[in-house]
């Protein structure tokens, strides 16, 4: 290997590859570095571009190392708003970086080094990234990353033996699948500093045009698939945060309580989410939630929140009913309302008067319906009593509008009430088999209480019925439909069938091998020992009979490829043999000329055949071979004939 | 452990290697990349990470499939002896040794114990070994190694082969002035044979008689300085016994190189005196020796 490393060639091409991986590691862990970073990072990979290319000598190890204090310095001054996992980053590709630039070609311990730091990224990769796509190009660095040790230990640059790879592969699929699903997995030790990142989806305090801006994304939130039965598209309110304090303009959610809802035995729909990562802790549930399985548990007014934050996809099991909620707790923080709005509070006040609460808001729903409210994305700036304008002046907005006016007059009303947050509908893919739920599906809507229960009322439904079957298409104006969908890609039939059908792929990928944990592995396993103890004799007998005949084959196959092979000539004159003896101590070409003797009417088939067998067995001319097999069939056919003559 | 080797396997002409001789253990790379996969699972339990741990148990197939990978790339070599070799104390010695199906095998290092290792690629390597002491020895073993594929794992084995060689005592020409009968050569030129006329042999060295017989195809007679038939022997003489033989082994190297017959009286062997490879073979071995 010594010697193999003081060609330049080798180390050239084996130079090239580890910058070719970094490159892409670069790439790959793109969300995790800010934009100076990444521009150092970008200029030593040019400075290694430089040395390959011009044969420059390496970096010595003093040059290399003040760089990475220097960078080292910069990254942890900046390391308050990095975060724990993305300052190792850094530092990771940084180390890999320079040691590539001063990288001693005497000693294979730097390229181990080396290695290990690679394998390290690739992991680091997984973190941050965990759809199909993007997991097959860390596949495909990961493979480079093989034949760069491959080539290394063995000390050679070799093409790649694909039929090699193919029959280890054999060996080696089955092991790692193997692994996969029956290596004993633990649930998470202890707590990890989590990736950080920009939070999205539904923020905490809803203010004017945030659910707005919120519904021009195409995002994917979350996905879910239901057991057996499936809730119709009008039961689909996906409950994520409750607003409660209003200012005036925005709506704040309520901070989240140690009380936890008791759960429900069980429900009517069993279903599981894999949420997209948003970084908050927010999770989607449908009514009344009992929660099967995942790091998540159930909190205050029957919301979902996750353990950790959701720095990567999660996947967990609930199961619900659509019933209100009961609720014995103190209302007064559902009942306040802050200074102004007049009209509105005077309105409230006449509404106070019906007898019920249902009256109440049957009232409200009419006065949505019958006075020429609309419903539209960009309503127009709101200042100052903004829900009096909105009522009785514009009468157009958006959900957020309509779920916080109607909050405020149930409110000033004595009907305690509050917004909640979340996702409404969803696409069904697949021929129905999971959800896919968007951010252009966000959502607000109002929860009144009243006897003793918290039941659901959505003003856009009263306004914008469509919303509920057909989402924003059936609902928005045209033009403002166009604006929206310039950043929603779904425009030509063909790119959304394709676009769908890698969805799919994505979401399986989410499900089979994402989703994986513990628990899932537990139940694979017990369903695999219950249907093994189901297994009758006659099918276990079936399965031994289709073994054995299967391995019976193979060895019957690798019998056949192994058998001994005459050698070529005696095969070219086995035939011949059958005709004519040949005596044991003759050559074959002394049996030719017998025969020509023997036969005087081939005697020159037999005089080329010698020549050109002498050709082929001796001056190893493969021509000649083919030529021999040839004349032979012929004197063959010739020989035999004048055999049948003479009887 | 050379004792259990030695009873494991014993000296042979021809060596394949199989399970039985052959080692396997994970490098320190092995072992280090075995600690990552710990760690992998580690974090991706903790993260709850199925890619990460999917990269563990990746890199725990590949540690078990090298070690196999690694074991078929030794597994079935043959190596064989070559003739005996001779070389003179001081020098380094080539050992040289036949091996089988090299060219399948990948990065195979080959080196005697303890002394520094060669890459394998011909099916005839040579080793080399210094020589410090005289006399008639077995190579040491060879250590065999190979890192292949990944480095992960390596595989040895301690091959010893029954090649033996000769270090012969080194030649060195005594400063003091020789004791012991010379022949000194007389100026006579004796025949020696025969060979085609070439356009420039002197013309009287011609053969007549056979050119009477066969015009077309002169013939020449070569002549060479007679040998003297005057018994030159060698003998050890008082004094200390490695420089004496030195000195002998010069002067055998010199008669040889005058063609000159020489014959040995040594307390371990007489020999008539007569020269040429064989000969000087036998008094040389005899030398060592002693």
């Amino acid at each position: 290997m010594l010697a193999a490393l003081n060609d330049s060639r080798f180390v050239t091409a084996l130079h090239w590859r580890i910058w070719l991986c970094q490159v892409a590691l670069l790439l790959l862990l793109t969300p995790a570095f800010t934009f100076w970073s990444q521009a150092i990072f970008a200029l030593l990979l040019l400075a290694k571009l430089d040395q390959i290319y011009f044969n420059r000598p390496v970096w010595s190890l003093g040059r290399s190392n003040l760089l990475a204090a220097m960078v080292m310095a910069v990254l942890l001054i900046m390391s308050k708003q990095l975060g724990v996992i993305h300052l190792m980053f850094h530092f990771l590709l940084l180390a890999s970086l320079l040691r590539l630039l001063s990288i001693r070609s005497d000693d294979l311990a730097d390229y181990r080094q080396l290695l290990w730091v690679h394998y390290f990224l690739i992991a680091s990769c997984f973190i941050v990234h965990q759809n199909l796509a993007i997991a097959l190009c860390i596949l495909t660095l990961l493979a480079l990353q093989l034949q760069i040790q491959y080539f290394l230990f063995a000390g050679k640059i070799s093409p790649i033996r694909w039929r090699k790879i193919a029959i280890v592969a054999i060996v080696f699929v089955p092991l790692f699948t193997g692994f996969f699903v029956f290596f004993p997995r633990l649930p998470p030790l202890w707590q990890l500093p989590g990736a950080k990142a920009a939070q999205t989806g539904l923020a905490d305090d809803m203010s004017p045009g945030s659910i707005e801006q919120l519904v021009a994304s195409d995002q994917l939130a979350f996905r879910v698939t239901f057991e057996d039965k499936r809730p119709k598209q009008s039961e689909l309110y996906w409950r994520a945060k409750i607003y409660t304090e209003f200012d005036g303009k925005t709506w704040r959610s309520e901070r989240p309580s140690r009380q936890t809802t008791p759960p429900i035995a069980n429900g009517n729909w069993g279903y599981t989410v894999i949420v997209e990562p948003h970084q908050q802790r927010v999770l989607f549930s449908l009514g009344q939630t009992k929660v099967l399985q995942g790091p998540v548990r159930l909190t205050a007014h029957d919301l979902v929140r996750s353990l950790q934050d959701v720095t990567q996809r999660l996947s967990y099991q609930l199961t619900s009913t659509d019933t209100p909620l009961p609720d014995q707790s103190e209302k007064l923080a559902y009942l306040l309302l802050p200074l102004g709005n007049p009209q509105s509070r005077e309105l409230g006040n006449e509404l106070k008067k019906l007898p019920t609460t249902q009256l109440i808001v049957e009232a409200l729903a009419a006065r949505f319906r019958t006075n020429d409210y609309k419903y539209t994305l960009s309503p127009g700036t709101l200042s100052g009593d903004e829900i009096d304008q909105f009522i009785f002046q514009t009468k157009a907005g958006f959900c957020s509008h309509y779920a916080g006016a109607t909050v405020f007059l149930l409110r000033a009303a004595g009907v305690p009430a509050r917004v909640i947050g979340g996702y409404l509908g969803g696409n069904w893919q697949d021929e129905q088999n999971y959800l896919q739920v968007r951010q252009r599906d966000a959502h607000a809507w109002v929860e009144y209480f009243a006897d003793g229960y918290w039941y659901r009322f959505d003003p856009t439904a009263v306004v914008a019925p469509d919303r509920l079957e057909n989402g924003l298409d059936g609902v928005l104006a045209d033009s403002e439909l166009s604006l929206l969908q310039q950043t929603w890609v779904r425009n030509n039939n063909f790119t959304q069938l394709i676009i769908s059908k890698l969805d799919d792929l994505d979401f399986y990928w989410s499900k089979w091998v994402i989703a994986f944990n513990d628990q899932q592995q537990n139940s694979l396993l017990q369903e695999l020992k219950a249907s093994w103890q189901q297994l009758s004799i006659m099918q276990i007998a079936r399965i031994l009979l289709i073994t054995l005949a299967v391995g019976l084959i193979l060895m019957m196959v690798r019998w056949w490829m192994q058998r001994e092979k005459a050698e070529k000539p005696v095969q070219l004159f086995r035939k011949l043999q059958r005709l004519v003896d040949k005596a044991p101590n003759e050559s074959y070409q002394q049996f030719l000329s017998r025969v020509a003797l023997t036969y005087p009417n081939c005697a020159d088939l037999c005089q080329q055949l010698s020549a050109s067998y002498g050709a082929w067995v001796f001056g190893n001319d493969e021509v000649a071979g083919k030529q021999s097999w040839r004349l032979m069939r012929q004197l063959v056919k010739v020989v035999n004939k004048q055999q049948q003559l003479t009887g | 452990m050379w004792r259990w080797l030695a009873k494991r396997q014993p000296a042979a002409r021809q060596v394949q290697l199989n399970q039985k001789i052959l080692f396997i253990f994970p490098t320190g790379f092995g072992f280090s990349t075995l600690a990552l996969t710990v760690l992998f699972y580690i974090l991706g339990t903790n993260y709850q990470n199925n890619l990460i741990l999917l990269l563990a148990f990746f890199l725990l197939a590949l540690l078990l499939v090298c070690i196999g990978l690694s074991y078929l790339n030794l597994s079935g070599l043959i190596l064989s002896t070559d003739k005996e070799q001779a070389g003179f104390v001081g020098e380094s010695l080539d050992i040289p040794f036949q091996l089988d199906s090299i060219h399948k095998r990948l990065a195979v290092m080959a080196g005697f114990v303890d002394q520094p290792c060669i890459l394998l690629t011909e099916p005839r390597s040579t080793l080399s070994l210094q020589l410090s002491h005289r006399g008639f020895f077995s190579t040491p073993r060879i250590k065999l190694s190979s890192d292949y594929p990944f480095g992960l794992i390596r595989t040895w084995c301690y091959v010893s082969l029954a090649q033996n060689y000769w270090a012969y005592p080194a030649p060195k020409r005594s400063l003091a002035p020789n004791i012991g009968n010379h022949g000194e050569l007389t100026g006579d030129l004796a025949w020696h044979h025969l060979s085609s006329y070439l356009p420039g042999d002197p013309i009287k060295n011609i053969d007549w008689k056979k050119l009477a017989r066969q015009p077309l195809q002169p013939v020449v007679k070569q002549y060479r300085p007679e040998a003297v038939d005057i018994d030159f022997w060698l003998e050890l003489n008082d004094g200390p016994l490695e420089a004496e033989l030195s000195r002998l082994c010069a002067e055998v190297l010199a008669c040889e190189a005058r063609q000159q017959s020489y014959g040995v009286r040594l307390p371990s062997l007489y020999l008539a005196p007569a020269h040429g490879p064989l000969h000087q073979q036998q008094v040389l071995e005899a030398l060592a020796l002693c």
